[in-house]
């Protein structure tokens, strides 16, 4: 081995000591950036990083043409650190040249949000009282923008400000019921708000940032670690304008009448979607405790009651589908019928024993003779139509709570039911399902199960139509035709005719007198009157059903027409309704 | 860099005096040139022109002027960045206050147009309303329905909406009027009955 000279030693030495040094630095390198860099990176961002949920925003829900039913606002925490306020003796100095004292400070808060000097002075002491380092107390919850940049103007160093979302309801209790509302907390409670929350509601996001000492984000150090994203918007079938004239209308004839309660049903003949479900004095969701529990329901939707005389309309369809009676078959009908022994029943008003055809019962509304034709068809075959006609079956229009109605089974139906279902008694049903039954008789026989939610937009635009439900072909469109015919002579001749009519529009309906159960097994001695029918008879397109319960003065059935009546004007100005073509050709009531 | 320095020069200097070196080493040696047996010839080493070699002084300024320099832009840079963030942010924050006032301004055309509020305003102004308007057909101009047909007072809305109260009706005059006047003078007449002026000296509670 060649004698190394010094200077080559000194050399190697130096070579290694650097050598040995960048081993060490590589090795500490790969330690933290790669060993324990997750551990170290979420111990800086603890340190410095600013953790913030993204809110997304619940989407709107709107009517048939896009007006806002439902949106979300924004309101705002008004917040105080109560150990600052007592900083520098409760002074501070919102301009190097004015000093403002805690106190003045309170009033001017006050002044703004509407609260007592005191109020708020008592806020602060009872934070300190209770933890001498109290950073944070509200002052108000919910105030608006206008009192969040009176606010910001005073410029007071111990106020904050936080930003929640509340939903508002632009058009008040029009169309509120079905709306819905939702809880102090966010929480859906009723309506749509409830049955479609899974459309409405969004994906809060999440993202950090990095802030200097001064709070401004550092640059580039926001990160988004998940997006936020909206909620969808939920477009109903409902006609806002449409809906409050016919509000108005019930709200009107069961305030003149004295009456417990009414609604009104407006439906599309064509396309099964329900235009206006009117209830009076429903909801107004802004003010949910305006009105008691009872209001909150959309009670179209949940109040079944025993519907009668419109019912033999469905009789009638039935037995007309079946052949076993046309419109002209004759029947001699007595005022009182007793079929079979125990079995009792009568007419409203006394009459003499008529020679009245099927059209003429409808007509006149007789119990009996509808009775003593319909008793051509065998219960099962008359329970198998009105199930048909969508009796007893809940109608998944749209609405988180339904009720199906009663209607049991034909083989449970005692002899007085198996009468009394066929003028109405007996069985009960919602005004959705009185009104989906005629729009079967509207439209060719054909009923298309009603729908109230149109469609779901996502945040994105992507659009869900509902899907409708399959349509059923009840009877057959000639006896749905024959069954029209019997309807408009009820408008155009029957003792209702001149409250019904509209000058130049064929109008077809039948009347409802119902007894309701008393809930202690006997019938209530007052009435639920229900008008029920549809416009214009040359090609009905709208289904119209108006029932009033229990009123005063008049207690008469004219109380629900003239609610009808008022609904089908403002249908006629809604959806510029021509007048009808063709004119009524009578038929023969009696022989 | 540094083989222009110490190590290399110093050896190439003893390489190239070496024989000097030797010779002056010797005392009392006269300094008589050795008889050379011919030439002696020796790989002259290049010689490094000298103009060429950048002094150590300036290379080193040079360095730190580059490292400097990009410190300064690297500030200047950083400066502008967070003035960028600083902007961005009042930026930020306009953008969030006029969305604000959007939101609000949307939302107030909302319930303005509210049924409701229509009806009153209109029935203020003493509107009516023609219950069944005649139409024109356009294929023949035939006039459908009665011109001059019956007309019905708006009736006050039996809707509630909260979102209007407080918000006043115009009037036929144009005049600012309250929406509910009955309801407004019940709830005066109730805040007047409410206010009850004191009467006597004032009370003051009992301390110890």
């Amino acid at each position: 081995m060649p004698k190394l000279r010094p200077l080559a030693v000194r050399r190697l030495i130096a070579m290694a000591v650097v050598l040995i040094g960048a081993v060490v630095f590589s090795v500490r390198l790969v330690d933290l950036q790669v060993v324990q860099a997750p551990k170290l990176n979420a111990e800086a961002l603890d340190k410095r990083g600013v953790p913030v949920t993204v809110p997304s925003l619940r989407g709107d829900i709107v009517d048939r043409n896009g007006v806002v039913l439902a949106a979300t606002d924004e309101r705002y925490d008004v917040q105080l650190s109560p150990k600052n306020v007592r900083l520098n003796g409760g002074k501070f100095w919102p301009t190097p040249d004015k000093e403002v004292s805690a106190e003045e400070a309170f009033a001017q808060i006050g002044a703004i949000t509407g609260q007592a000097p005191e109020e708020i002075a008592k806020i602060v002491d009872d934070a300190l009282a209770e933890n001498p380092k109290s950073d944070f107390a509200y002052v108000k919850r919910g105030v608006d923008l206008t009192a969040l940049n009176a606010l910001k103007k005073l410029l007071i160093p111990w106020i904050t400000f936080d930003v929640n979302h509340e939903r508002v309801y632009p058009n008040g209790a029009v169309a509120g019921s079905m709306v819905g509302f939702i809880g102090s907390e966010g929480q859906p409670q009723a309506g749509i708000e409830l049955s479609q929350d899974e459309c409405l509601v969004g994906v809060d996001g999440e993202e950090t940032y990095e802030k200097g000492a001064d709070g401004v984000r550092l640059p580039g150090s926001v990160v988004v670690t998940k997006a936020a994203q909206n909620g969808g918007t939920v477009q109903l079938t409902i006609d806002r304008d449409l809906q409050y004239e016919v509000q108005q209308a019930i709200n009107k004839q069961v305030e003149s009448s004295n009456a417990e309660w009414g609604l009104t049903t407006v439906l599309d003949v064509k396309t099964g979607e329900l235009l206006a479900v009117a209830e009076d004095h429903s909801v107004d969701p802004n003010n949910v405790d305006g009105v008691s529990s009872d209001y909150r329901e959309a009670r179209s939707f949940t109040y079944p009651y025993e519907p009668g005389s419109t019912f033999k309309t469905l009789t009638a369809a039935a037995l007309i589908d079946q052949g076993a009676a046309t419109i002209a078959t004759q029947n001699y009908t007595p005022f009182r019928w007793d079929p079979e022994p125990g079995v009792t029943f009568a007419d409203s008003t006394p009459h003499a024993d008529m020679p009245w055809t099927l059209a003429g019962i409808i007509v006149e509304s007789s119990n009996v003779g509808i009775s003593m034709l319909g008793s051509r068809l065998d219960e099962q075959t008359r329970y198998d139509y009105l199930k048909k006609f969508g009796i007893g079956e809940e109608t998944h229009a749209g609405m988180p709570l339904e009720s199906a109605g009663m209607f049991t089974d034909a083989s449970e139906w005692d002899r007085q039911t198996n009468y009394n279902t066929m003028f109405g008694q007996g069985l009960s049903s919602t005004i959705i399902q009185t009104a989906s039954a005629y729009q079967a008789i509207a439209n060719g026989g054909v009923r298309l199960p009603p729908v109230l939610v149109k469609s779901c937009t996502a945040a994105d635009g992507k659009v869900t139509e509902t899907k409708p439900e399959a349509p059923v072909q009840v009877i057959s469109a000639e006896a749905a035709a024959e069954t029209r015919k019997m309807l408009e002579a009820m408008a155009t001749e029957g003792w209702v005719a001149e409250d019904a009519a509209i000058a130049g529009y064929r109008l077809g309906g039948k009347t409802g007198t119902a007894e309701q159960s008393d809930g202690e097994g006997g019938y209530r001695p007052d009435y639920v009157f229900t008008f029920a029918g549809m416009f214009p008879m040359d090609d009905p397109q709208y289904v119209v059903v108006s029932t009033v319960a229990y009123p005063k003065s008049p207690a008469s059935t004219i109380v629900a027409v003239r609610a009808w009546h008022a609904s089908v004007e403002a249908t006629i100005r809604t959806f510029h309704v021509p007048p009808s073509s063709g004119a009524y050709e009578p038929l023969q009531l009696t022989y | 860099m540094s083989a222009n320095t110490v190590p290399l020069d110093r050896d190439e200097l003893q390489l190239a005096t070496g024989e000097a070196d030797w010779l002056l080493s010797q005392p009392g040696t006269a300094p008589v040139r050795a008889p050379q047996p011919g030439p002696d010839l020796r790989i002259v080493p290049e010689a490094r022109s000298r103009s060429r070699r950048l002094s150590p002084l300036v290379a080193a300024l040079t360095g730190v002027g580059v490292i400097l320099a990009t410190l300064f832009a690297q500030l200047g840079l950083s400066i502008a960045v967070s003035q960028g963030a600083y902007e961005a942010r009042a930026l930020q924050s306009e953008l969030r206050d006029l969305t604000r006032v959007e939101r609000v301004l949307s939302q107030n055309t909302d319930k303005l147009a509210s049924p409701q509020n229509l009806a009153d305003n209109a029935a203020k102004l003493g509107m009516v309303q023609n219950t069944t308007p005649a139409t024109l057909r356009l294929s023949d101009g035939a006039v459908l329905g009665t011109l001059g047909g019956p007309t019905a007072a708006i009736a006050s809305s039996l809707v509630p909406n909260a979102t209007l109260e407080g918000l006043p009706v115009v009037d036929a005059d144009g005049l600012l009027t309250e929406r509910n006047p009955e309801q407004a003078a019940a709830a005066a007449a109730v805040a007047a009955a409410a206010a009850i002026p004191w009467e006597g000296p004032l009370p003051a509670p009992q301390t110890h």
